[in-house]
């Protein structure tokens, strides 16, 4: 079993010695994020192959662990942009009542934990979230619970670092 | 509401599909099933060989869902937390 450490580091805050300390403040402001990059599936990059159709180039940016989401979800526009279109839906529950969601089916992939996929992820909008770097990077996904029940999440607050097995 | 026809169709005789199909994963397309699957993989890919890229439905034969839960996104608490 694989194990991914991550640390958010803070450009200004340094240790005793020459290297920057792991910061528990940025990791407690940005939370657990990785990169992603979202494809078209196996069976729809077959299918516009074998009828001569360009595939979609994948899209990437970033992915923030939600231990609050039952699913994992990807910002509608992007898998859009892929052609993709919906192969079910699911209620989630708010405060003004349940409301009805598109599922999609695609290739994740997760460079940061050496793990790629197929699964049906929820479109949702993720319009504005942005990790405040320099330059600022889009969140394109949530990683929720679906694929973090196969894994280990250790989540050091006070170190300003977190770990994953897959 | 996308995927509204195969959904109705799919309430409508779940009874029925229960029978016939329970936890096999349905494709249906409009008021058609086209096929009952022992894996979610096995009838999407069915789906885009038949059907292409249109949208089409693919569920698995259940009494009844589990709700989605997204308190973060559904609360605005994402926004919050990072703007």
């Amino acid at each position: 079993m694989p194990s991914f450490h991550n640390y958010l580091f803070d450009a200004g805050q340094h240790g005793p010695g020459p290297h920057p300390m792991p910061s528990a403040v940025m990791f407690s402001a940005h939370g657990a994020t990785t990169p992603v990059i979202v494809s078209v599936p196996p069976a729809v990059e077959n299918y516009l192959n074998n009828a001569g159709q360009p595939v979609p180039p994948p899209s990437a940016g970033l992915s923030l662990v939600d231990t609050g989401a039952s699913q994992t979800c990807v910002h509608e526009p992007v898998l859009k942009a892929l052609g993709l279109q919906p192969s079910g839906t699911i209620q989630s529950g708010t405060a003004a009542g349940p409301v009805t969601t598109s599922l999609y089916f695609i290739r994740l992939a997760l460079p940061g934990l050496m793990w790629v996929g197929d699964l049906q992820v929820v479109g949702v909008d993720l319009s504005g979230q942005s990790l405040p770097t320099d330059p600022p990077q889009d969140i394109v996904g949530l990683i929720g619970r679906n694929l973090l029940q196969n894994w280990t999440l250790i989540w050091n607050g006070v170190g300003g670092h977190w770990s994953i097995s897959t | 509401m996308a995927l509204e026809p195969e959904n109705n169709y799919f309430d409508t005789h779940r009874a029925e599909l229960l029978k016939q199909h329970r936890n096999e994963f349905v494709l249906i397309h409009g008021d058609d099933v086209i096929g009952a699957y022992a894996t979610f993989d096995a009838a999407y890919t069915a789906g885009v060989q038949a059907l292409g890229i249109e949208p089409f439905l693919v569920r698995q034969v259940l009494d009844r869902e589990p709700p989605a839960q997204f308190p973060a996104l559904m609360l605005g608490m994402l926004s919050a937390q990072l703007s």
